[in-house]
Parts: structure tokens; C-alpha cells; sequence
């Protein structure tokens, strides 16, 4: 889907659903709204409903940080604590290193 | 299938209909004729889908469709213009498919030689019910032509039921089905595929760091694919599910019936798409005749075709101005998704006895694309892994296997060119394929090894 193509009221519209969409879990969800609608929010010459845009990109664009905050702590915590974690690191593991740490 | 459809009604203008690629720097023309592509679809994946690695139906087709314009008042010069255009834009479009069919195979070729789940034998699809374990040679050759009957009439009967559902506008089921099979490929699959590779390269993943990647991947790529999303991303995820499925190809087909399978499918697309009475051939009839697009999620398109609007919203004066442009829709199902590129134009028609000629109120840059069936994509990946997977010649045989794909889908994309309608993708470059793969194996390999032995260079 090519975005010139698209009428502005479209464009808002579909941020919009993004950026909702995105809190279904969905950071990637975010991300793609960053980065899609980042040249249309700070970049193109203003218009109606670039304000809003730029709200909802950069509404997005908090999310995606705090998400990704969390999860890098999340993962850094895991990677290294697992091991001594026992039997709930265990339950917790898709799939486990062979071999010795 | 490659499918170029012309529809046009001629103008009262003296000029004839040429089918020509326009470029973003176009001069304005007033009146354009209506091309209509279609291109043929999907297959029935979604019985496969509900099973590990089912087939796909083969319906690779690649279309392309040029839409005519008619310049008014111009001589031969912009005939000469106009081919070279052709010509200009076709080249453009090779390379445009080139991109992604390389992609997808590097993503099979790179799994495959680094992912041992995908190489061991663990038992067949129902759809290959007769095993090659077999000590003779003969009882396992006729195994094999056993297995691709079998699928093949799979993969048939599918694609019949489908274009049935087709003819008779049962949308929602056909929808329904390709959403279930996307949904399969999207998060099984790649549940699958990256506990392999985790396990592979040894890292230790927590189930909800799991569950949070896969909901997202799957997610977005549903949306992308079945909605609305960005090229890049939708053109991305069609390519991660080709290989997906491609993958799991690879691993559940025995040896000997992989290739002739790949053989019958390249002569079934043939006859699909060619034949009158074919299905593929009947289903982008009847898309051309409803004016509709083929079904989003089975077909790769290479970029979207769009217009710029009118300078002047004179609406009224103009009459109907309709744009179609198929927008890369999304990527298809695993399913027998026909495969066929085409490119459609949107076409604009303006009214012509009220505009003048040179009034330039309405400028309208279009660009095609081309437009492949994932089917395609599948069954040149299943080739290039076969060979990476089970080549004795190691990285010869695959980049022999690679470039005879290439060449093949350059010469089907030249075909297209001149005859401007539907065609089979699959059968020339398999064909190539297959050759190369046996050629190579089997006699330069073999050379190779000994001159490299006996130091001597050529």
C-alpha cells in the first residue's frame, strides 16, 4: 500500500488503527507506525491532519520504548539469572543450552 | 500465471493499441484505454494447511498485464518510444522479481545448510503415502510416480473446488480459508521454525519472550497481508512465508518423489494455464469478467500501481474516472496459491469528446508491477533446497540450480512481454532447474573434483 496514494483523512484513519491496535501486545505493531507514517508526521509539508499524525506517532513511538525497556530487562534478567533459578527457570525455558555454562 | 489482458476499446482517436509500460515522467495523455488484469489464483491450500507441510496446488502463473494507451496524433516515433518502453520497463520488472525469488531462496538455502531438523527424515505427508525405503530400484521409482499422482490430483482437485467456489461467489469461504491457512503458516509454522533454530545455535528462550515474538510476528503480518500495511512489509512477509512453506516441502517429500513432483507440477501449470478448459485459466477469466481482482494473500507484487489524482477535481465534467490497481495484495496462503504475476495498471478513462487534447488537467504517472503467484516462489525454493540439501556437489549444484531459475523466470517474463497474456511461471525455469540440477551432479561435479584433485585449472 503506497501512502501518496491514500487521501489524508485515510492516513489518519489508518495510524489511528495502528496505534490502537498496538495495545493488543503488539509493539511491532508500533514500530511499523513509527517508522511508516514517521515521514508523513514530521516530514511532509503541514496539512489537516498532520497534528494528529504526529499525536499518534509519537504516542506510538512511547509505547515502543517503554515496551522495549521492559522486555530488554526482562530478557537481560533471564539470560543470566536462569540458571540459578531452578526449577522455575526450567518451566520458564523453550528451549534450554546443551552443554556446560 | 502471467496473464495480460487487454480490454480496450478503441477511441475515435487514430491510434492503436499498444500495451505499453508508462513511466513516472509520461507526458499527459487524455484518454487511456481500460486494461483489465486479472490474475488467476489461489489454490487450495487450506486443506494442505490444516496439515504439516501440505502441497501446494500449483497454479503459478505469472501475469502481467499492460494497459493500453491510446495517444492521439503521434507517429511511428512514438511507437519506437513506446516498445522501447516496453522493453525498458520489462527489463525493470525482471529485476524487480529477481529481488525476492533471490531472497526466498537464500532464506531456504541458508536454513537448510544450517538447521538439521529440516534435512532429517521424520516420516512423510499423507499425501506421499507410499514410502521409498524400498531395495529395489524399480519399487521405488514407481513409489515415487505413485506419491506424485496422488498429489497431483490433490493439488487438482483442490484447485477446481476453489475455482468452483470462485465461479459460484462463495467470497466468504474463500476467504475464511485463506485466512485459516495464513493463520497456520504464520504462527505454526514459524513456532516451528524457531525452536529449530534456537536449538541450532544453542540460546536459551523463555516462553513468554516466545509467546510475545510470535503473537507479534503473526500478528503483523496478518494484518499487513490481509489488510492494509506497507509494501516493504507485506512484500517481506509473503517472502518469510514462501520459505516457511517451502521449508517444510523440503523436509516431508522424499527424495525421488520431490523431483518428479516438481516435474508434474511444472507440465499441470502448464495445462492449467494454457488450456482453455484449464482451472487457472477459468478462474482469471471470470476475475476479468467481474473486474475484480484475484484474491489478495496469494499472489507477490512488485510495487503498486497508483495514479496521481486529477489536477482538478472537475469530477462532474469528467465523468467516471475509475482507477483499479491492484495493490501488492498480500501474499498467499500456503496453499496452492496459483502463482502468476501480473501487473495491473490502473487505468483512468476520461471521457474523451469533452477533453481537449491539450488540457492538462489530468496527469496520471502510473507504475506497474509485476505481480507473481506465491506459488512460484514455493516450488523454485523446493528446487534450490533439494539441491543444497542433497547435492553431492555441494555449493556447485545450488548456484547451478539458483541460476537456471533465474534464467528461466527472465525468459517467462520475456514470453509475457510479447504475448501479453497469462502464463505458467513454473514450467521453464523448473525445467531449467531440473536439468542443471541432474547435469551438475551428476557430470561437472564429478569433473570438478578431478581436475581440482590433479591441481589442474582451467
Amino acid at each position: 500500500m503506497n501512502l501518496e496514494r491514500v487521501s489524508n483523512e485515510d492516513k489518519l484513519e489508518l495510524c489511528r488503527k495502528y496505534y490502537l491496535g498496538g495495545f493488543a501486545l503488539l509493539p511491532f505493531l508500533w514500530l511499523v507506525n513509527v517508522v511508516w507514517f514517521f515521514r508523513e508526521a514530521f516530514v511532509a509539508p503541514p496539512y489537516g491532519e498532520q497534528p494528529l499524525i504526529r499525536r499518534y506517532v509519537r504516542r506510538s513511538a512511547l509505547g515502543l520504548g517503554l515496551w522495549g525497556v521492559g522486555l530488554g530487562a526482562w530478557v537481560g534478567v533471564f539470560q543470566t539469572q536462569r540458571a540459578q533459578w531452578g526449577p522455575w527457570g526450567d518451566y520458564l525455558a523453550f528451549t534450554l543450552p546443551l552443554g556446560t555454562p | 500465471m502471467i496473464t495480460f489482458m487487454n480490454n480496450s476499446d478503441s477511441e475515435e482517436e487514430p491510434c492503436n493499441e499498444r500495451t505499453s509500460l508508462m513511466s513516472a515522467e509520461s507526458p499527459p495523455v487524455p484518454s487511456y484505454q481500460d486494461g483489465l488484469q486479472a490474475s488467476g489464483a489461489g489454490e487450495a491450500q487450506a486443506h494442505r494447511k490444516r496439515r504439516t507441510g501440505s502441497s501446494r496446488s500449483p497454479n503459478n502463473t505469472a501475469e502481467r498485464e499492460m494497459s493500453d494507451s491510446g495517444v492521439p496524433v503521434r507517429g511511428s516515433a512514438l511507437e519506437n518510444e513506446e516498445e522501447e518502453l516496453t522493453l525498458k520497463y520489462g527489463a525493470k520488472h525482471v529485476i524487480m522479481l529477481f529481488v525476492p525469488v533471490t531472497l526466498c531462496m537464500i532464506v531456504v538455502v541458508a536454513t537448510i545448510k544450517s538447521v538439521r531438523f529440516y534435512t532429517e527424515k521424520n516420516g512423510q505427508l499423507i499425501y506421499t503415502p507410499f514410502s521409498e525405503d524400498t531395495p529395489s530400484v524399480g519399487q521405488r521409482l514407481l513409489n515415487s510416480v505413485l506419491n506424485t499422482i496422488i498429489m497431483i490430483s490433490v493439488i487438482v482437485v483442490m484447485t477446481v473446488f476453489l475455482v468452483l467456489l470462485y465461479k459460484y461467489r462463495c467470497y466468504k469461504f474463500i476467504h475464511g480459508w485463506l485466512i485459516l491457512s495464513s493463520l497456520m503458516l504464520l504462527f505454526l509454522f514459524t513456532y516451528i521454525y524457531l525452536g529449530e533454530v534456537l536449538k541450532t545455535y544453542n540460546v536459551a528462550m523463555d516462553y513468554p519472550t516466545l509467546f510475545l515474538v510470535i503473537w507479534n510476528f503473526g500478528a503483523v503480518g496478518m494484518i499487513c497481508i490481509h489488510w492494509k500495511g506497507p509494501l516493504q512489509l507485506q512484500q517481506a512477509y509473503l517472502i518469510m512465508i514462501s520459505a516457511l512453506m517451502a521449508l517444510v516441502f523440503i523436509k516431508y517429500l522424499p527424495e525421488w518423489s520431490a523431483w518428479v513432483i516438481l516435474g508434474a507440477i511444472s507440465i499441470y501449470d502448464l495445462m492449467a494455464v494454457l488450456c482453455p478448459k484449464g482451472p487457472l485459466r477459468m478462474l482469471v477469466e471470470t476475475a476479468q469478467e467481474r473486474n475484480e481482482p484475484i484474491f489478495p494473500a496469494l499472489i507477490y507484487s512488485s510495487a503498486m500501481m497508483w495514479t496521481v489524482g486529477m489536477a482538478k477535481p472537475d469530477t462532474a465534467a469528467r465523468g467516471p474516472t475509475q482507477q483499479t490497481w491492484d495493490a501488492a495484495e498480500d501474499g498467499r496462503d500456503n496453499h496452492g496459491s496459483s502463482t502468476h504475476a501480473d501487473s495491473q495498471m490502473s487505468e483512468t478513462r476520461s471521457p474523451v469528446p469533452t477533453r481537449p487534447i491539450t488540457s492538462l488537467e489530468e496527469l496520471e504517472e502510473e507504475e506497474r508491477g509485476v505481480k507473481l503467484g506465491l506459488g512460484d516462489f514455493i516450488f523454485y525454493s523446493v528446487l534450490v533446497g533439494k539441491a543444497a540439501a542433497t547435492a553431492s556437489g555441494d555449493w556447485n549444484t545450488t548456484l547451478a540450480c539458483f541460476v537456471a531459475i533465474l534464467i528461466g523466470l527472465c525468459l517467462t517474463l520475456l514470453l509475457l512481454a510479447v504475448f501479453k497474456k497469462a502464463l505458467p511461471a513454473l514450467p521453464i525455469s523448473i525445467t531449467f532447474g531440473l536439468v542443471f540440477y541432474f547435469s551438475t551432479d551428476n557430470l561437472v561435479r564429478p569433473f570438478m573434483d578431478t581436475l581440482a584433485s590433479h591441481q589442474l585449472y582451467i
